[in-house]
């Protein structure tokens, strides 16, 4: 059996999240205002508040929409996503969903890529601190070492995979311009907080895309490589692989450099993954190119 | 717990952040909000422990619900004693009312009928909220618009018997109780009259917006000259309070709000002795 307390709580919830005036039997009228007057008062507090927390966290999405979609959504929104966390930072969580869901907003699918983006960032500008390793730290390793090295990305990196032009689209109304004609456009953008903890982001080519993912997966430099041979020039990866992840280091995205199957048989991995070894010439300003670097492993007779 | 009088602080915004860096403006302690610093890493946080290297600091939350009839939120005071461990505040408060209830919430200060169940429902909760914490809490009185007919005494006697009974302190807002006393039309003097000078460690002072026939507790002003007046009530009332400025919308620059709070010295100067008492950093 509910308590009282729980009674009027209840009733009061209810009033904020659909209007339901049940609560008003128990609300005084006093002085010049009436209990219903009084509860208008949170009731436009309960509104514009969730209002302006997606006005905040997604400015662009509000000025690509225009004033009267925004309230649209906002209204339609909240109505369907009663917020069940303490801090405000995640009411709008499910706003892209509810953009690809919801007409007319999923008739224009940029407009939940475009939120998706936004979110994004919030959780970037949010996302926890880390040490960030080096370029310093990467010349300490033994070139013998390389084809083992393994990458944890500092806890602010992700990507964003986007299937039209939102980021365009973001840029655009960021620099206060008119915002170009949605296209598709699959593309990957890789978001991150840098060391002085600014939100940057950028176009993520194949090879690029291709090696974050094998480092996102555990694995490592020497397989990071041979992935590379699909996309580029044999004669190539090895210093597109090092420019790259020069680059990373330099950009503050990688947080921890190792080579974690050191204790296992080195050896004995060099020659499971049948690396050869070559000699190439990094672009990069940064470091001395190790003299042993890959080329495709042969393919294994069965 | 000793009473310990910090001076005068500003609430810490994020506006401010590098002003307060680079001036080291004349503020004794700041107060946050603890759930914006809730979060796993980032700017906030960078700028939240390189200012408490220079400053003492209190933590303020707005989400413990401690009125709610939803079972306590386990996760958040995690969170919330997770964050103390690290800032060290000088103490934690949070208001007495209720934010959320069948695991919903308003992100609103809802008000609590004033009832012997809700004293009892609320006094239960800070004291097993005080023994996760290992600390006194403080609590603030909310303005209000509304009252329940389940009350049965007014809100100065709801909120002493609940801070006596579970043995926590009083973080007395005046622009709150100013508020209230308008949209209530109680005499504001009877409410700080009524409070017991042993328990109150804070006040908060804030702007509002007057609508004539309301009052809106809205932070986006500078104090009114009628909350400046009450002021200057409590302190002959409790004497040497630690007082801060909130200010949440329509913020000015830090040095119009350190002027603002040397006006809050000012009177506080006029009606007592004041030095603030040594703190650690």
């Amino acid at each position: 059996m509910r308590s009282q307390l729980q009674q009027r709580q209840q009733q009061m919830m209810s009033y904020l999240l659909s209007g339901k005036d049940e609560i008003a039997e128990h609300v005084l009228d006093q002085g010049k205002l009436s209990a219903q007057t009084r509860l208008h008062i949170y009731g436009n507090a309960y509104h514009s508040r969730l209002r302006d927390t997606i006005d905040t966290d997604h400015p662009a999405t509000g000025v690509y929409l225009g004033d009267s979609l925004f309230e649209l959504m906002v209204d339609n929104y909240r109505q369907q996503h009663a917020s069940s966390y303490r801090s405000l930072r995640h009411f709008a969580d499910a706003l892209p969903h509810f953009l690809a869901m919801q007409t007319p907003f999923c008739d224009n699918p940029q407009i939940s890529e475009l939120a998706r983006f936004e979110r994004l960032l919030v959780s970037t500008f949010n996302a926890a601190d880390a040490s960030r390793a080096t370029i310093e730290q990467l010349r300490q390793f033994p070139v013998e070492d390389w084809p083992e090295i393994n990458i944890d990305f500092h806890p602010s990196v992700q990507l964003f995979e986007s299937n039209w032009n939102a980021v365009e689209i973001w840029q655009a109304i960021k620099e206060e311009k008119t915002p170009p004609t949605a296209q598709e456009d699959s593309t990957t953008w890789l978001v991150w907080r840098n060391q002085v903890l600014l939100t940057e982001f950028r176009h993520l080519g194949m090879a690029e895309f291709s090696m974050f993912k094998h480092f996102k997966s555990g694995g490592s430099f020497a397989s990071a490589c041979e992935a590379l041979l699909d996309i580029e020039p044999e004669d190539q990866v090895s210093a597109i692989a090092i420019n790259t992840l020069m680059r990373w280091l330099d950009s503050g995205l990688v947080k921890i450099l190792s080579t974690a199957i050191k204790s296992n048989s080195k050896l004995g991995n060099t020659e499971a993954i049948n690396l050869e070894a070559t000699k190439l010439e990094t672009t990069s300003p940064y470091i001395k190119a190790p003299n042993e670097l890959f080329t495709r492993p042969k393919e294994k007779k069965s | 717990m000793d009473n310990k009088f910090l001076g005068f602080g500003l609430g810490l915004r994020t506006d401010h952040f590098v002003d307060v860096l680079e001036q080291k403006p004349d503020v004794d302690w700041f107060e946050i909000v603890s759930e914006n610093f809730m979060v796993d890493g980032g700017k906030p946080k960078h700028f939240l422990h390189s200012i408490r290297r220079d400053y003492p600091m209190v933590m303020h939350g707005v989400s413990l619900s401690i009125g709610s009839t939803d079972p306590l939120d386990m996760s958040y005071l995690g969170k919330l004693k997770a964050l103390a461990g690290e800032l060290e505040p000088e103490w934690l408060s949070d208001h007495l009312c209720w934010t959320s209830v069948g695991n919903v919430n308003s992100h609103d200060l809802l008000p609590l009928p004033y009832s012997e169940e809700a004293i009892n429902h609320v006094v239960d909760r800070v004291q097993r909220v005080q023994d996760y914490l290992g600390r006194q809490i403080f609590l603030e009185n909310v303005s209000s618009y509304l009252s329940y007919d389940d009350s049965i005494c007014p809100e100065w006697e709801f909120l002493s018997e609940v801070v006596q009974r579970a043995d926590c302190f009083v973080l007395l807002d005046i622009n709150n109780i100013y508020v209230s006393a308008r949209n209530h039309g109680f005499d504001p003097l009877e409410y700080i009259n009524a409070i017991d000078p042993d328990r109150v460690r804070q006040f908060h002072l804030a702007g509002h917006s007057d609508y004539g026939d309301y009052v809106i507790d809205t932070h986006d002003h500078d104090v009114a000259d009628a909350v400046w007046e009450l002021y200057a009530q409590s302190l002959e009332r409790f004497g040497a309070v630690s007082t801060m400025i909130e200010r949440d919308d329509n913020i000015p620059s830090l040095s119009v709000l350190v002027g603002e709070l040397n006006v809050a010295r000012d009177i506080a100067d006029s009606t007592l002795f004041l030095e603030p008492q040594q703190v650690a950093l």
